[in-house]
């Protein structure tokens, strides 16, 4: 999923400079509101996930494995039953 | 003799330009001056001239551009930069002095008050020596020692963004770094004429409902000439703490905007009230970058579209309805790439004179254009920590101010610190309704009534 996420990221949302990986700060990337909004709605058509308002926070959106870890958290009980 | 053979070429205006164009053209009919604004650096000391003078020259040199002038193609009837060869004279440099300052900036005229000479430069052409620029910097030092630079620009070519961008690469020449600026745009899809108008319908609907909310203004429809007016406050850094922190709770930490369109709302909602006024709401134009997020540029040209928010009566209780209100709008808006939608309506009214472009533009809210301007541009050019051998120690823009709407309610942040400058056209504002504004827009910031932070102007 973090090497999906991160192709996603850098062909839709943010101009990543070479080296941009999993672990690469998003806000140094340039991630701002508008991109975590578009980030969202990529999230809601790719892995039909809805973030609840108590994860938007600066950390959960810090890496694309963090926002990785929220999808995952969101889709497990389902991939499980 | 050929355009190419005298050094002429011409470059392509982007979509967003083409507004900005009959805007600027508005203001120039309406003889409120021209569509120029200002970004400001303030620093630690007065800049170095030895330095700043030939990054000035290599920035022409550099960016002809900066001397283009808008022409329409007869053919097309689109609009087109002609850009000339490079000037043979560097970007114009005004040096100022506050009396009593040390006189450090030989050949420094003096000023009484710098806020009035900046506000007097916004108003004047931009021309020197018959060359078109579209920019100019002024150095004023001040009675403290430090020091303000202020960068006037075009609108007809730079926005916000771009002239954060220009700040910054006259800095790096001043540093002797002389790199490349070429960025890549965004690639706009080659759409069909039946694609292009499917793509405006949502802009349009969008627009067709805020109609009905309408988007009346502290000045009214009919453009006004007199002075502008500008009140910068710089919030110390324990007062921009705590207001990230209640931004954070009430907007969630991702989407600080929401709340400040929200207290800009509300804070031109207080002097309706107080006027006797109670509109059925209000609707703002909200500039959305469409530069790539990360890219360095491009420095130049409107790389923007618009949001539209409204905020309606029964969404104005309290601040915290308003600011979810604009949120959900927010979302919908990303969710619909109204973004896009609004580029497209524009890109079909490009062919279109400037004065029925803005009869088109005005004519949705029966004269008006919004209810008040408002940005909230994050960080101010995060990158520029010297600008010429000096610390910069606080950046701000002062935003054109044309009528209608003639006030607006801007923030930025720098340096941990957060900006918010109050801009107004006269007889827009009274004296005692720009303190309500402030008090309103405190109290909403704060929660609680901050009137230690009203400064006489």
């Amino acid at each position: 999923m973090e090497q999906q996420l991160v192709q996603l990221v850098s062909e839709r949302l943010l101009e990543t400079q070479p080296g941009f990986g999993a672990d690469s700060n998003l806000y140094d990337s340039g991630l701002d509101s508008m991109a975590i909004m578009q980030l969202l709605i990529l999230i809601e058509e790719e892995y039909g996930v809805a973030l609840p308002e108590s994860e938007l926070t600066r950390q959960n959106f810090s890496t694309v494995r963090s926002v990785a870890g929220l999808i995952r958290a969101r889709t497990a009980p389902s991939a499980e039953g | 003799m050929s355009p190419a053979a005298s050094g002429v070429t011409r470059e392509a205006v982007r979509v967003a330009d083409c507004f900005l164009l009959a805007h600027d053209d508005f203001m120039r009919r309406t003889r409120q001056g021209r569509h120029v604004s200002q970004s400001i650096l303030e620093l630690d000391r007065v800049p170095d001239l030895a330095r700043l003078r030939p990054a000035l020259e290599r920035l022409v040199q550099k960016h002809p551009l900066l001397a283009g002038r808008l022409r329409r193609d007869w053919r097309t009837w689109l609009p087109y930069w002609e850009v000339p060869p490079p000037p043979s004279r560097g970007l114009p440099l005004g040096l100022w002095r506050e009396r009593g300052s040390a006189g450090l900036l030989a050949g420094a005229t003096d000023v009484e008050d710098t806020m009035e000479l900046l506000q007097h430069i916004m108003t004047e052409p931009l021309d020197v020596e018959g060359i078109a620029f579209k920019a100019r910097l002024d150095v004023v030092e001040a009675k403290n020692g430090r020091c303000r630079v202020a960068l006037s620009w075009s609108h007809l070519l730079i926005d916000g963004k771009g002239a954060e961008l220009l700040l910054a690469e006259i800095g790096r020449l001043c540093d002797g770094v002389d790199v490349p600026c070429e960025v890549k745009e965004p690639a706009r899809p080659e759409l069909t004429f039946k694609e292009k108008i499917k793509k405006t319908k949502a802009a349009v609907f969008r627009l067709e409902d805020l109609a009905k909310v309408g988007a009346p203004s502290l000045c009214g429809p009919q453009p006004r000439r007199g002075r502008g007016y500008y009140q910068v406050i710089t919030l110390t850094p324990e007062d921009s703490a705590k207001l990230t922190e209640r931004v954070a709770g009430m907007a969630g930490a991702l989407f600080p905007m929401t709340f400040y369109v929200a207290c800009a709302a509300r804070a031109h909602d207080r002097i309706f009230r107080h006027r006797g006024r109670e509109p059925k709401g209000y609707v703002v134009s909200v500039p959305v970058q469409t530069r790539k997020r990360g890219a360095r540029g491009p420095l130049f040209h409107n790389q923007v579209s618009i949001f539209f928010f409204s905020a309606v009566r029964e969404a104005l209780g309290t601040i915290e309805a308003t600011t979810a209100s604009m949120k959900q709008q927010f979302a919908e808006m990303t969710r619909g790439k109204l973004e896009e939608s609004f580029l497209a309506v524009l890109e079909l009214m490009m062919r279109l004179p400037s004065w029925m472009f803005m009869r088109v533009v005005r004519w949705q809210f029966k004269g008006e254009m919004c209810s008040f301007f408002h940005s909230h541009t994050g960080v101010f050019a995060p990158e520029l920590i010297e600008f010429a051998g000096a610390q910069v120690t606080n950046a701000y823009h002062l935003p054109c101010l044309g009528t209608p709407p003639g006030t607006g309610l801007f923030f930025c942040e720098r340096g941990g610190q957060v900006n918010i400058t109050v801009t107004w056209r006269e007889g827009c504002l009274s004296e005692e309704e720009r303190r309500l504004m402030l008090g309103q827009t405190m109290e909403d910031l704060f929660g609680e009534p901050r009137p230690d932070l009203l400064h006489a102007l």
